[in-house]
């Protein structure tokens, strides 16, 4: 006997006000996909185009470099926030979200003026032949500094849920600190620091302002969108919109997909 | 031999001030005391995870204060056990082995040995989070053993378990501890886990060492009336040395006298702690004598325990007497008018200046 009664109204009413949300996002999608399904022609010269190849992988290759850096600098961070009480906490904690709440020109104006060739990083590093400056390293320091706080707190919160007793009994079984954070919160860590790197390069690849302050040239997908929308029209950056669009969906589901199962410790399921 | 010299530390909300204590090889030390008064932190800080601010942690006759905890030889249980959540139960056990300077075939040999030892052979591939508490508690105590510590450090390892299987728990801990010469500390709250395996027994209250003897001297001669509160004696009564009389001290408790044995001076203000199974409901006449005190009261209420009766009586001095549920007595009701008596000998005294010392 099944009972495929209506829901009740308190369900019936979360999932139409979520809805309207749902609808937004399906809809905003549709605009670009329908145009540019109906009439390919566009979307194949587009995702064909050496220009669009070329901001693509400048795109998704200075996000992967971004990723790799906060996950070298932002995992120790977030491991150290997570395991202090010291009153340094609070100021640490409040710096590594400013860039949420900045406007990103705001970001971008940080950025340049520290690494541009003049800048008090940029200077130094132009002396030994590294630049930023309308360089692929401006476009990734860009990307670290306004993606490092999704990073940095996604990670310090898995690492807040990892018992510290499991640490201290690591330690008594002979394993050194560094020891019991690689083999026990480390992995424990695991899901969380996959999210918290995926949350990161979706805000590093969509990176505009604060990348273009840095370095218009070469160009990310999101200057060469605007680019072409301001000088071809909508055509044209819708295809290329719609290339980049399809690219992402591939790339969150197959990681998603791929993490699904890491960090979890369940037998039953 | 372990000892703490004077350690002093604060740590969260939590502190220990000033607390020496000293552990033979291959005793079982009981720590108890209230909840927050410290006691997991004691033994975080023998374990050496917690620097202490001041005083010393000495071992094996050296000063092991800056020893790291990976150094120690000792090995810690949790209440809730920690198992690492990633690691099988077969993984979790050799855990520590990785550490060890010994061959992959000699670490697989003792965990084989751990594994059969502590019946787990059917949940060696499993993880721990859909183990039963039973199940988890014996992997932590065979991961704690699989390293070989000369010191156990237990904290509540008993408390999670339901009590049929806590028994044989405690049975089994008790032969451990004795076949492998283990000295072991735990951190416990029950009194029947103390009087089973306890050797000797120390009582922290608020931080602080407040008694440290065997589990008689605990539980029955209470060296402060804090232990005594904590150790739960019925009948704490406040009062002062009115007399000697016949080899008894008469003790003035709210005008009326109670008779205890001691020599202390008249006018000495004491505490008398008095188990409520010492205090007997209506005797017989001949309990009337210089070695017992008897009093008139009213029965205020009574309340059926697990094991026990527990009689509330009211009178010139309220007293809580408690007796087996199969002695119940004759008629007992509440508003009844009764008679009690209680032995000079089941009166412990202690002088209320006490800081740790037994009339």
């Amino acid at each position: 006997m099944t009972h495929a009664a209506l829901p009740d109204p308190f369900t019936l009413l979360t999932w139409i006000l979520g809805g309207i949300l749902v609808l937004f996002s399906a809809l905003a999608l549709l605009v670009i996909a329908v145009p540019e399904l109906v009439n390919p022609a566009n979307l194949i010269a587009a995702a064909l185009d050496t220009g669009v190849i070329e901001a693509l992988a400048l795109t998704f290759g200075a996000g992967c470099v971004a990723v790799i850096i906060l996950l070298i600098t932002g995992t120790p961070l977030a491991y150290a926030l997570s395991r202090t009480s010291s009153r340094w906490k609070g100021p640490v904690e409040t710096l590594i979200d400013l860039p949420l709440a900045l406007p990103h020109t705001v970001a971008g104006l940080m950025i340049y003026l520290l690494f541009m060739t003049r800048g008090i990083i940029g200077s130094p590093f132009q002396q030994i032949g590294v630049f930023f400056e309308d360089a692929f390293l401006g476009i990734v320091m860009a990307m670290v500094f306004v993606s490092s706080p999704y990073y940095v707190n996604t990670v310090r919160e898995g690492f807040t849920r990892v018992p510290v007793h499991l640490e201290y009994v690591a330690r008594t079984l002979g394993a050194s600190r560094f020891e019991a954070f690689r083999r026990v919160a480390l992995p424990l860590c695991s899901r969380h620091i996959w999210s918290g790197a995926l949350l990161a390069w979706g805000r590093a690849i969509g990176e505009f302002a604060a990348v273009i302050m840095i370095a218009y040239f070469p160009m990310v997908i999101s200057a060469l969108i605007y680019q072409r929308f301001s000088t071809g029209g909508i055509a044209e950056a819708r295809s290329i919109a719609f290339v980049m669009i399809v690219i992402c969906l591939v790339v969150f589901w197959t990681l998603r997909h791929l993490t699904r199962r890491s960090g979890m410790y369940d037998d039953r399921a | 031999m372990i000892a703490l010299d004077h350690i002093s530390l604060s740590f969260g909300s939590f502190g220990i001030h000033d607390l020496t204590l000293a552990i033979e090889p291959g005793t079982y030390l009981f720590i108890i005391g209230p909840s927050g008064a410290g006691k997991t932190l004691i033994l975080e800080t023998i374990a050496g995870l917690h620097p202490p601010d001041s005083g010393r942690v000495l071992l094996r006759g050296g000063d092991a204060t800056g020893i790291l905890p990976e150094k120690r030889g000792m090995a810690l249980v949790y209440q809730d056990y920690s198992l690492f959540p990633h690691l099988t139960v077969a993984e979790n056990i050799a855990f520590g082995l990785f550490h060890q300077e010994s061959t992959p075939g000699e670490h697989e040999r003792t965990v084989a040995t751990l594994i059969s030892q502590f019946r787990l052979e059917s949940i060696r591939e499993r993880y721990p989070k859909t183990l039963s508490g039973g199940e988890q508690q014996r992997v932590a105590i065979a991961r704690a053993l699989a390293t070989k510590p000369e010191i156990l450090l237990l904290d509540e390892p008993f408390a999670a378990l339901d009590p049929l299987i806590r028994e044989r728990h405690i049975r089994e801990m008790r032969r451990l501890q004795r076949e492998r010469g283990l000295t072991v500390i735990q951190v416990s709250h029950s009194r029947d886990e103390a009087f089973a395996l306890a050797d000797r027994v120390a009582v922290v209250i608020d931080g602080r060492l407040v008694q440290e003897g065997t589990c008689e001297e605990i539980f029955f001669h209470p060296a402060t009336e804090s232990v005594g509160r904590f150790v739960g004696i019925e009948n704490m009564l406040h009062g002062m040395i009115a007399g000697l009389d016949d080899g008894c001290m008469a003790v003035d408790v709210n005008g009326q006298h109670i008779r205890a044995y001691g020599n202390l001076p008249v006018g000495e203000p004491v505490v008398l702690c008095i188990r409520g199974s010492d205090v007997l409901l209506n005797p017989p006449q001949n309990t009337e004598d210089n070695f017992h005190t008897c009093l008139e009261g009213v029965v205020a209420d009574i309340t059926r325990g697990e094991d026990r009766l527990r009689v509330e009586i009211d009178g010139s001095i309220p007293l809580i007497a408690t007796l087996p549920l199969e002695k119940t007595v004759e008629g007992l009701q509440i508003g009844q008018r009764i008679r009690v008596c209680i032995d000079a000998a089941a009166v412990h005294v202690i002088r209320r200046s006490a800081r740790g010392e037994v009339a």
